[in-house]
């Protein structure tokens, strides 16, 4: 039905278009018709006069005909010119005499007159009569824009305008669906972060009330002095943990929360990708020694573009724990820099437990824990906290993995955008 | 938010003993910004799935929504104004216009609306596809990688919502593919669009929001994230 609508607006608009320039041609016409009309018989009336004069006079004077017939026929002398004049002034005939005193002019110039009148009247008449529809259809589109404007205050992007033609007005219909859909977007993600909001909130407090909940149990026990010495150090102990654990969840998910909400400014610098790397590694030596594993580094050196170290380090760091966290011990953790003129990319892979497909889908969700893994440390935040910093780098980050063979981890930057 | 909708999409090729089901009932809905991989064997339908979906064939029964728009309600012509301005392809074997330079290449669908290029945003685009040095070759003077992020980049020029490709990598060797295939995900991602890729890659499909698995035209697998 709506296109329908709108082809027939669109060849209304035709139509008037054709219209005013077909009345314009005819109005032309018909003018130059008409005057010529006019002239044909002003000169065909001041002949039939002069004819009647030659007539008079030589029936008066016979023997002048060939005299008053080329007085008719052929240009004066300018002495004859003066004569006639001065003998015409004297009965009052001259050029200067009012029109009204020259019947065959007078009539004629009453007969053009209103002709002109009538074809300019009409002619306006036409026009006016067209840029009213004209109008009429541009106002009519710019009542369809208000409406589905006021559609829009009230909530309903339900309904579109038409857009799927050309002209200017299909490209403001466009950008009017264009500029609603944005709304409407922006208006569902603020709905749906809200939820998250919600979400993550009682997310947080199940993932802090587990070790304070420990921690209360630990420090009550510890309150009841009889324990000996030995038993003490091992709750004492158990209960930094805890509270590392409570530590690190806390300073996470303040660093995404501030990344997200855009407070942070990046500080980038044009630093090389080889030391950032060392260093980050340099931090896991322990860890890969502590399960066995086998550190395998293929990074191009002279690799440097424009980074935040202490932010790309963390996402760095969250993979590269998550790759040593799922490994088997005597594996190995490979970590691969390469580039080719228009990107460069950083693969991190393991030979560990791999990711089920299902669980792939959702690897960077905040708090996703794998449906089969088994509570570790792990919270489910530092992927997507890796995942936040390396797109708020304009970087993209993908998992790849097999169950059972091991998992790649793949950040990818476009050199194009520093 | 649900960009791309269908209805009971089915679509027929020829009659009697030569009917062929190429499409049968699909439903599918897309979200805003989802990269979406349709996967399934040769002559499955994915290919008329796709084309059904970017406006390309007619369905012989049911609808596709585009940000609220019945697509197949629409003219020919309306339909192609509607390709132009909403939904971008790429395609296997590129389909580059020869006597056109690169820059122009991107820029024809902006051309072909007498809609005034924004200079900044192409600019930035081929600085992300890598071809600001290369804007005023010619596609014969491409590798079959530079001609598909060309390609990519015509695809984007008009800002649509929804970006189509079609084996976009089945001409590339695999450095090349992955190379496109991630600079074609690191644009949409900086755009918010949406992304629907048919693949034979399984490395490229498990890298998807949703995957959508098709098998002598009926939809066998729908497994979406969001």
């Amino acid at each position: 039905m709506k296109n329908k609508t709108s082809a027939m607006k669109r060849s209304r608009e035709l139509a008037i278009w054709a219209a005013m320039i077909i009345s314009a041609i005819s109005i032309i016409l018909a003018a130059w018709a008409g005057i010529r009309l006019s002239y044909t018989k002003l000169s065909s009336d001041l002949i039939a006069r002069n004819i009647e004069v030659i007539g008079g006079l030589v029936s008066a004077h016979p023997e002048l005909e060939e005299n008053i017939v080329n007085a008719f026929v052929k240009e004066p002398t300018a002495e004859e010119k003066n004569i006639g004049h001065s003998y015409a002034q004297k009965y009052g005939y001259s050029t200067s005499m009012p029109l009204k005193y020259e019947p065959i002019m007078d009539r004629h110039y009453k007969h053009i007159l209103i002709l002109c009148l009538a074809i300019v009247g009409t002619g306006f008449a036409i026009l006016i009569l067209l840029h009213y529809f004209y109008n009429k259809l541009i106002q009519r589109r710019v009542q369809l824009v208000a409406e589905a404007a006021e559609r829009i205050v009230e909530g309903d992007f339900s309904s579109k305008l038409p857009e799927a033609n050309e002209g200017e007005f299909a490209k403001l219909t466009h950008q009017f669906n264009q500029m609603s859909r944005i709304l409407e977007a922006n208006i569902e993600s603020s709905k749906s972060e809200r939820i998250f909001l919600k979400n993550i909130i009682s997310d947080i407090s199940h993932q802090l009330k587990t070790p304070l909940s420990s921690l209360k149990i630990f420090n009550e026990l510890l309150m009841d002095s009889e324990m000996d010495k030995g038993t003490q150090v091992q709750f004492y102990e158990k209960s930094e943990q805890q509270l590392e654990r409570m530590e690190w969840l806390i300073k996470n998910l303040l660093k995404m929360a501030r990344l997200e909400a855009g407070a942070i400014d990046l500080h980038k610098e044009q630093r090389s990708l080889e030391d950032t790397l060392r260093k980050v590694l340099e931090g896991f030596e322990e860890r890969l020694e502590e399960k066995q594993l086998k550190l395998d580094t293929c990074i191009k050196e002279d690799i440097s573009f424009s980074y935040d170290e202490e932010w790309l380090s963390e996402a760095l760091s969250n993979i590269l724990k998550n790759a040593i966290e799922h490994s088997f011990v005597d594996g190995i953790v490979e970590v691969r820099v390469s580039e080719t003129p228009v990107i460069l990319r950083i693969e991190i892979s393991d030979t560990g437990e791999g990711i089920s497909e299902e669980d792939l889908l959702h690897v960077f969700k905040r708090f996703y824990k794998g449906k089969n893994s088994i509570d570790r440390s792990g919270t489910g935040i530092g992927l997507a906290l890796a995942k936040a910093i390396v797109e708020s780098h304009g970087g993209l980050i993908s998992a790849r993995s097999k169950e059972g063979q091991g998992s790649t981890f793949t950040i990818v930057f476009p050199k194009g955008i520093v | 938010m649900i960009t791309l909708k269908t209805e009971n999409l089915s679509k027929t090729y020829g009659k009697g003993d030569t009917k062929v089901d190429a499409l049968i009932d699909a439903n599918i809905e897309i979200k805003q910004g989802e990269f979406v991989a349709v996967v399934g064997p040769s002559g499955s339908g994915k290919s008329t799935l796709l084309h059904l979906l970017g406006g390309l064939d007619r369905p012989t029964s049911g609808k596709v929504i585009i940000d609220g728009t019945d697509i197949y309600s629409l003219s020919e012509k309306e339909l192609s104004i509607f390709r132009r301005r909403k939904v971008g392809f790429i395609f296997q074997f590129y389909n580059l216009i020869p006597v056109l330079s690169a820059e122009e290449n991107i820029t024809l669908p902006l051309l072909l609306d007498r809609k005034k290029v924004d200079k900044l945003y192409i600019d930035e685009l081929m600085g992300i596809l890598g071809l600001r040095e290369r804007k005023n070759h010619f596609p014969n003077q491409l590798s079959g990688g530079q001609q598909q992020r060309v390609s990519i980049g015509r695809a984007l020029a008009y800002k649509p919502s929804i970006v189509f490709a079609d084996e976009p990598t089945g001409n590339l060797d695999s450095k090349n593919s992955k190379e496109v295939m991630e600079l074609l995900r690191l644009s949409v991602q900086k755009y918010n669009q949406t992304l629907v890729v048919i693949t034979h890659d399984l490395d490229i499909a498990s890298q998807a929001d949703r995957i959508i698995a098709i098998e002598d035209g009926l939809i066998v697998k729908n497994l979406g994230v969001r």
